[in-house]
């Protein structure tokens, strides 16, 4: 899978298995489950249906004449994210930048169409490295680890930021979204979250981006609705568990809201104002 | 049985964490959060085991100074009540 970067070999089992194969219909209902066998079955009508079990493996069996690249997104995507929740990850909807110099990590979240790939592929274009694009897995130390060894771009987004997608592949082949593959920009290591911005695209906000400290809950909240498909961790009865690691992680972690104008959306600024308020967290 | 004399007790299916003094709780049957400010979170403290009105107003004189906040029995009574009313506390018979 290109998406994926190859692990050292550490010899012994492998640590996870996606493989294709008959899902048994006859699933207890979850609610009757025995809470130690940690599993949940994802249905994508059209595509493909998948059973997720206790943080190693990824069973699927897709529908007919699906094409691969349509089945490793969703395998990529809401399979490996349960994966994750089941390992005791807190999964984040956003992106993780590692800055040129620094060792730790900014988080860009949003809802849908706030710019945070956009602020990512421009961070990258500045030479900054991305640690994790889409969806930011935190382990209980506040580390961010690595994602796919790709970014999403749009075409809208290529087009803005000046990029020819003339020689990517498309994530899928009927949508204008393209893999862009990372390589040496990719950061492939776990690191320290140092902030968490949330861009908030505002019809009233006017001239150049305006970052506003976020304090007490209303932090946790933000991390919450970031979270990436709650629905999941809510099924698998993972929320409540989780609680105490968001309040903690909301906690230590600066949070901030970025506003930003609808029209123009001021690249360079945003960009400036994030990495500026990021360098000043190191001394906070 | 008076007022004074019941005893209220957390919910079991409430967890709740602390972010910064404030306390976050979660409803896990309902998915439902809800969060306490810091006298909320020193009444909800004072609940850790099962405890009467008088008892909790007592925690809470003895973590702040009251002296200007009025009458602190009625602000217990109303918190609980409150409590109460959201199912994150029961009473106990």
């Amino acid at each position: 899978m290109p998406e994926l970067i190859d692990a050292p070999d550490l010899g012994g089992l492998p640590d996870l298995k996606i493989q294709a194969g008959q899902i048994p219909n006859d699933l207890e209902p979850w609610d009757q489950r025995d809470p130690d066998n940690l599993q949940i079955f994802i249905k994508v009508p059209g595509v493909l249906s998948m059973l997720v079990e206790n943080g190693k493996s990824i069973t699927y069996a897709p529908e007919k004449g699906v094409p691969e690249d349509e089945i490793r997104l969703f395998l990529l995507g809401s399979g490996l994210g349960a994966l994750l929740m089941q390992r005791g990850f807190l999964v984040v909807h956003g992106n993780a930048v590692v800055p040129k110099g620094r060792y730790d990590a900014l988080l860009c979240v949003g809802e849908s169409g706030a710019g945070k790939s956009t602020t990512a592929i421009a961070m990258l274009q500045r030479g900054h490295q991305i640690l994790a694009d889409d969806v930011a897995p935190i382990d209980a130390h506040g580390f961010v680890h690595p994602g796919m060894a790709r970014a999403k771009l749009w075409q809208k987004t290529a087009d803005k930021l000046g990029i020819d997608t003339t020689r990517l592949a498309r994530i899928r082949a009927q949508d204008d979204k393209f893999n862009l593959p990372l390589g040496a920009a990719h950061a492939t290591t776990p690191t320290r979250l140092s902030a968490i911005f949330c861009l908030s695209p505002d019809p009233n906000h006017k001239g150049k981006p305006k970052v506003e400290e976020v304090t007490g809950v209303a932090k946790f909240v933000t991390l919450r609705n970031n979270l990436y498909r709650p629905e999941q961790l809510r099924i698998m009865r993972l929320e409540a568990g989780l609680l105490g690691r968001l309040t903690a992680l909301a906690d230590q972690t600066p949070v901030y809201r970025v506003s930003r104008s609808l029209d123009g959306f001021e690249i360079d600024a945003l960009l400036d104002a994030l990495l500026d308020t990021n360098e000043a967290t190191r001394h906070g | 049985m008076t007022e004074y004399e019941t005893r209220f007790a957390r919910n079991e299916k409430v967890v709740a964490a602390d972010m910064g003094g404030e306390t976050v709780m979660m409803d896990v049957d309902k998915g439902v959060y809800l969060s306490l400010n810091a006298t909320g979170t020193q009444i909800w403290e004072a609940l850790a085991k099962p405890a009467s009105l008088p008892e909790i107003t007592q925690k809470v004189r003895e973590a702040f100074d009251v002296s200007a906040a009025g009458d602190l029995d009625a602000q217990v009574s109303k918190f609980v009540s409150d409590l109460k009313e959201n199912g994150l506390i029961t009473e106990v018979k």
